[in-house]
């Protein structure tokens, strides 16, 4: 029992602060990446009762431009991650959607068991995978497309700035590797 | 291997020089290091060369010896193959029981109905290639050199479905033999 709980007390040290170029570097393809996102779902996809931007592009972003290293953030988990995680979300929904506490439970679990198991993980999913049951009415009817549209076709736009944008730091790389 | 001690600076320094984010902790860094340092310490240790595991005093015989005299060393050393020398001592082939069984009739590979014919006694058809150990030997003999790792070996081995090795130096002599046997062995006693 002393042990379980000398667990919580940590005891490591944190990483060091990172540089001003790289918090730049880090705003500016967060702000393009979520930019081109919000400005293509509100000029052609919100028209057509579609959207291109949901919440976990939010968290998306912080891998992909500031954590660019990370295996988290590299294309197979980012799109990866998105797509089967809207898929387990829709999945959930559409089976357990009455229940909404149970459908959300079992979307996020098992959104995670999922990228786990196909070596994608990319945190943001498991909010891909939520936003498919607690999400609006837009969301619910567009049933399993939603996994490709707007989660994968999103995640691809954000995979496409941050190539353009991480890049051209001479002292970036991305992506580590693709698959 | 020299043995270096990480210290806590030295993992804050290096991901401070990395000048980006990292998502790994200074501890997890120094576990990672200490398991990859243990790996590579594992498998430069089980670099071992076939010198140090064949058998040095190898028996060989020579190309004009009868094969009743091969079949004999190999049953009285309890040993499976010979290689064959000439005058020089140079590897010229390998002679094995399955060669001299052969040589006597039995095929290399019997089926069911060849035992069914030698269980109710039916003579064998003799294949006469001759009685001189040079004429049953196999010539396109595969060898090593001393200095090669055990590893190779045992892969060479597994893939051609062979026994043993022999292992000679730069001049072609023979100056051992590396079987399964010695693999096995050198494996156990680790």
């Amino acid at each position: 029992m002393k042990e379980y709980f000398s667990k919580m007390k940590g005891g490591g040290t944190s990483p060091p602060c990172v540089g001003i170029s790289e918090v730049l570097w880090s705003w500016l393809g967060s702000f393009a990446g979520i930019g081109v996102l919000g400005y293509l779902s509100s000029s052609y996809f919100e028209p057509r009762d579609l959207t291109m931007i949901i919440g976990s592009f939010g968290a998306s972003a912080v891998l992909v431009y500031a954590a660019i290293k990370s295996p988290l953030a590299q294309p197979r988990n980012l799109i990866g991650g998105h797509i089967i995680s809207g898929l387990a979300g829709v999945f959930c929904y559409q089976v357990f959607g009455t229940a909404t506490w149970a459908a959300a439970a079992l979307a996020v679990s098992l959104s995670i068991a999922l990228m786990l198991v196909t070596n994608t993980l990319h945190p943001p999913g498991g909010a891909t995978a939520l936003i498919a049951v607690i999400g609006s009415e837009q969301i619910h009817n567009l049933g399993f497309f939603y996994a490709f549209v707007p989660a994968g076709l999103g995640a691809v736009i954000l995979l496409i700035v941050a190539l353009l944008v991480n890049n051209l730091s001479k002292n970036r790389k991305y992506p580590e590797y693709w698959f | 291997m020299q043995e270096i001690e990480l210290e806590s600076e030295d993992l804050h320094a290096a991901l401070e020089e990395l000048h980006q984010y990292v998502d790994v902790t200074e501890e997890d860094l120094k576990k990672i290091y200490a398991i990859a340092l243990r790996h590579a310490r594992e498998r430069l240790t089980f670099k071992v060369p076939v010198k140090d595991v064949m058998t040095g005093d190898v028996i060989c015989i020579k190309k004009d010896a009868d094969i009743h005299e091969a079949a004999r060393i190999l049953s009285q050393n309890r040993i499976s193959g010979l290689p064959v020398i000439d005058e020089e001592k140079h590897l010229i082939g390998i002679v094995t029981e399955a060669d001299i069984l052969y040589s006597t009739g039995m095929k290399k590979s019997h089926d069911f109905r060849d035992i069914l014919r030698h269980i109710l006694g039916e003579p064998h058809p003799r294949i006469n290639k001759g009685s001189k150990v040079e004429e049953i030997m196999t010539t396109q003999v595969i060898t090593t050199s001393p200095d090669r790792d055990i590893k190779e070996v045992a892969r060479i081995l597994d893939e051609k479905r062979i026994k043993r090795l022999p292992v000679v130096d730069e001049n072609n002599k023979v100056i051992g033999i590396i079987s399964r046997a010695n693999i096995v062995r050198y494996l156990g006693k680790q």
